[in-house]
């Protein structure tokens, strides 16, 4: 007969099964976790008041969930999600980063979020190195989000798409108050993407449609352009 | 101990206390820990599972019965297919009935649905545990959960003053 590995068992071992007796709390910091995913993000912050065994799991969780809904204005939710990534402990790993915000104006700081959980997370970073292969993907449509972070993440899932032909990316964005140009570029910092598959020989068509003043696109093309080499990127004005 | 009925793989669970459960092979598999197993050829027909006894494992495998694919079909494809919405509906009234149990046993489900690894259940349980405790004070979480509040008083007033922005 076969037989699982076996486990140990915290709850039985720490404080017994009778009633009155906080099984929660001795479930494993995984399961805590696992539990915890259920509460709006800032409801887990709260989770330290309950006991010492609480006091530092929110910051552990594998993952973070800022979502706009959970807050009455902009600039709670803008304290919370910085406060969140600064408390954060970066010595855990980073699986899941969801980012919600409503309006066009809080696309800025969700960026420098998004920045931010890649630059102060190792793992983040290593489960982009390796992210799986898309190996059917054929045609690709991305939105505003493939700004983010210096387009590391737009560039990394191109490394990873053998067998893409075309690509579109769509940039809404009306507001340009912040300029990209202005901000650090994040590559520099952390060095560049990973080397192997420096350029992309499948592609055939690159568009890119935006609004015609929009001051961005000539950092992505030139980002593109490490990828697709000589491939024509055609830009369409909306 | 293996045996086919109808063309079916049986698989033999054995939970510590002795209880023995056939079940078939695909609603086994829906337990990734023991899916493994089984394409790894590590199991024999009867697998014995420590940790878990015959009250919660009778649990965890009519969670399994009822949330096994119906094609069939043992490979990973028949797990995604996407159930009608009707079936779905039909699941989640199901799965509701099943975890209004006392607080025990559901903890005992969320360790058990974590070490034979099934999702379903662990959200299940999860977030039932999530439900239970919303909307209450600091002091009824504590009392429910049977949390002995360690903190100074003080202590409570840095940890509220330091995490000022998560209480807003």
């Amino acid at each position: 007969m076969s037989e699982l590995a076996s486990i140990p068992c915290s709850s039985k071992r720490a404080r017994g099964t009778s009633d009155g007796v906080d099984r929660l709390s001795s479930l494993p910091d995984e399961l805590l976790h696992c539990v915890m995913s259920f509460l709006p993000m800032p409801e887990a912050g709260r989770t330290s008041l309950l006991s010492p065994r609480w006091l530092n799991l929110w910051a552990s969780t594998p993952y973070i969930r800022i979502d706009h809904q959970d807050f009455m204005d902009d600039g709670k939710l803008k304290k919370f999600g910085d406060r969140l990534l600064l408390m954060r402990d970066r010595t855990t790993s980073l699986d899941k980063a969801w980012i919600s915000v409503h309006h066009v104006a809080d696309r800025t700081m969700c960026y420098e979020w998004i920045r931010h959980a890649i630059m102060h997370n190792v793992s983040f970073e290593r489960s982009l190195r390796t992210c799986p292969m898309f190996s059917n993907l054929t045609s690709l449509v991305l939105g505003e989000w493939c700004m983010a972070a210096d387009f590391y993440p737009l560039l990394r899932i191109l490394q990873r798409s053998c067998k893409l032909k075309e690509l579109k990316l769509k940039l809404t964005k009306e507001e340009f108050s912040t300029c990209k140009d202005s901000e650090p570029a994040l590559s520099s910092t952390r060095g560049a993407l990973p080397s192997g598959s420096g350029s992309h020989p499948c592609i055939e068509r690159v568009k890119i449609c935006c609004h015609e003043h929009d001051p961005r696109v000539s950092s992505l093309v030139q980002a593109l352009q490490l990828i697709v080499g000589d491939v024509k990127i055609s830009i369409e004005h909306r | 101990m293996a045996t086919r009925e109808a063309g079916k793989k049986m698989i033999m669970l054995k939970s510590p206390d002795g209880m023995e459960f056939e079940v078939e092979e695909a609603v086994a598999m829906e337990s990734q820990t023991i899916r493994k197993m089984i394409e790894d050829d590590c199991a024999d027909t009867a697998i014995l599972i420590p940790n878990i006894n015959s009250k919660i494992l009778s649990r965890v495998i009519e969670y399994c019965n009822k949330h096994v694919p119906t094609t069939g079909a043992t490979g990973a494809a028949a797990s995604d297919t996407v159930a009608p919405a009707a079936l779905a509906e039909d699941l989640k009234i199901w799965d509701a009935e099943f975890i209004k149990v006392n607080r025990a046993t559901r903890f005992d489900l969320i360790q058990a649905a974590s070490y034979l690894n099934i999702k379903g259940l662990l959200d299940l349980t999860s977030q039932t545990t999530i439900d239970t405790i919303s909307d209450n004070s600091l002091e009824e979480i504590r009392s429910f959960l049977s949390t002995k509040n360690d903190y100074l008083p003080e202590e409570e007033q840095t940890i509220r003053r330091e995490n000022q922005w998560a209480f807003q």
